[in-house]
């Protein structure tokens, strides 16, 4: 357990900080200070302001809700749909199983991120048809890797055990693969979460993600990017910090789940 | 009791339009009849179709040709619910230890599977059916609440041998039950097997390749190779006077005290 409490300190001070400084920190990410335009950081604004006055610290928090937000979304519905394809694959077999793999093999081979940006424009673009986009690049990862689980699992002596008891498919599914499947889908999660967020900063930082005034960390970015080279760096830092942390956080997370829950798995 | 009857079965690889490419014959017209409170020992080199022929007698995998039968009822088309009562008389003991116990799961829980899957027993007397079992394999009751890989090769298969007792079964089909253990263990699993034998008349299938543990173990000895049966005999005539050459040079092989 010890293992985890780096990971879950940075991912729960993140969450803690972005679900709750809202609480504490009561302005709003949209609204412009008109006495302020590209201030440095101060106490009235910890973060400064961005170019039309709005305060970058309260657009930080605001950014870190929809990532975590984000992250989460595409986790279950990538994880879900992927799941059930795997096990019903490496289930059934033969022609399903073949189909079924084909069709994710034929996802896969897109670079993902351009997966991302085809289904996003093809849908009009826009903060959801981005994520739509991710969930469905992450899919085959899910799918491939339950199929791959499932088979693993089943070819142990303790499944031929169980069938000799009288065990059915749907029992030892139940009983042995899918408990053993979850530890590994779980390591899977987490670095889709991270995969998530950074990909979605990086449809967003093209245009193709969350538009423009929506206070999103790669639209964040976009829009300071210009004042970069002006001086007003807090503009991308803090954004850039915020993706920073949430992906070394989740793929720190998916390293050590893995060591730790591969410690019991033969 | 338990009777295979002229079973064979034949492997094919197959090639990307279904064609075959090779046939391995596993196992060609073996039949054996098991009776209670005896042991047939399968004894044979690797490859010789032993552990295809112990498959067949779990119904594990379905024989080409030929029949299963047991208390005079022919099973080999059986399945799903039908087979149920069959399952519970015929239980396996694997060789390896380690994966026939699923590691995730404390032993208890490991357990509790068979009494989940007869279905026919109270939860209420699962505790007592597990602690009784776990005395009868000479196991401390505190080793419950371990894993599988808290326990050493002997300790699990002991485990194994405990859960396929559970569900109370006539017949146990041993395949290599001590080839991964220390020599010494292996001694204390047969005498625990054959105490096991006397106090509840069941009846052994045990397939294996060291002709030393056989000899002290088995009944009536088959000798396989290629899939065909090279002798079929009592296991003390078969070690005074092998018939066939097969047996004679595998005899012939054994180390021997001079």
């Amino acid at each position: 357990m010890r293992h985890l409490f780096l990971p879950f300190a940075i991912l729960g001070v993140l969450a803690l900080a972005v679900f709750l400084g809202p609480l504490l920190w009561r302005i709003d990410p949209l609204e412009m200070d008109f006495t302020a335009f590209l201030a440095a950081p101060s106490l009235d604004h910890p973060m400064g302001t961005d170019a039309t006055g709005r305060d970058v610290l309260a657009r930080f928090l605001a950014g870190g809700r929809l990532s975590l937000l984000v992250g989460a979304v595409v986790m279950i519905a990538g994880l879900v749909p992927g799941a059930l394809i795997g096990l019903i694959s490496a289930r059934v077999g033969g022609l399903v199983d073949t189909v079924l793999m084909r069709v994710m093999d034929s996802i896969a081979a897109f670079p993902p991120i351009l997966l991302a940006m085809a289904v996003a424009i093809g849908l009009g673009g826009g903060l959801w048809a981005a994520v739509l986009g991710v969930v469905v690049s992450t899919v085959p990862f899910f799918a491939r890797l339950m199929r791959s689980e499932v088979m693993r699992i089943r070819s142990f002596p303790f499944i031929e055990a169980s069938e000799a008891m009288g065990g059915t498919p749907w029992f030892t599914l139940r009983w042995h693969i899918v408990p053993h499947a979850a530890t590994t889908m779980l390591v899977q999660c987490a670095s889709v979460f991270g995969y998530a967020i950074i990909t979605l900063a990086g449809l967003g930082f093209v245009g193709l993600g969350a538009e423009v005034p929506t206070p999103e960390w790669g639209v964040m970015i976009t829009e300071g990017m210009q004042y970069a080279l002006t001086g007003q760096w807090w503009l991308t830092i803090f954004p850039g910090l915020g993706i920073l942390i949430a992906v070394v956080g989740t793929n720190l997370l998916a390293d050590r789940l893995s060591k730790v829950l591969g410690g019991g798995n033969s | 009791m338990f009777e295979l009857r002229n079973v064979s079965k034949t492997f094919h690889k197959r090639g990307v339009f279904g064609q075959t490419l090779s046939e391995t014959h596993a196992v060609q017209d073996i039949s054996l009849n098991l009776e209670k409170g005896k042991t047939i020992g399968v004894i044979g080199e690797s490859g010789s179709g032993k552990s295809t022929l112990a498959r067949i007698a779990l119904r594990m995998i379905d024989a080409d040709a030929g029949q299963v039968l047991f208390d005079g009822q022919d099973i080999s088309a059986l399945r799903g619910k039908a087979l149920k009562p069959f399952r519970q008389q015929v239980q396996p003991v694997f060789q390896d230890s380690a994966g026939a116990l699923d590691p995730r799961l404390t032993i208890e829980q490991t357990l509790i599977e068979p009494l989940v899957l007869r279905g026919s027993i109270d939860a209420s007397e699962f505790r007592d059916r597990i602690t009784a079992s776990m005395t009868s394999v000479d196991l401390p009751h505190d080793y419950l609440e371990r894993r599988p890989m808290e326990l050493s090769g002997g300790q699990r298969q002991r485990i194994g041998i405990a859960r396929a007792l559970l569900m109370e079964p006539r017949v146990l089909v041993l395949d290599e039950p001590v080839s991964a253990l220390d020599v010494s263990v292996q001694a204390q699993i047969l005498n625990l097997l054959l105490d096991l034998q006397e106090q509840k008349g069941l009846s052994f299938i045990f397939v294996g390749h060291d002709l030393s543990v056989a000899e002290f173990f088995c009944d009536d000895i088959l000798v396989m190779y290629l899939g065909e049966a090279k002798e079929f005999e009592d296991s003390r005539i078969l070690f005074q006077d092998p018939k066939s050459d097969y047996a004679k040079q595998l005899i012939a092989s054994m180390p021997r005290v001079l």
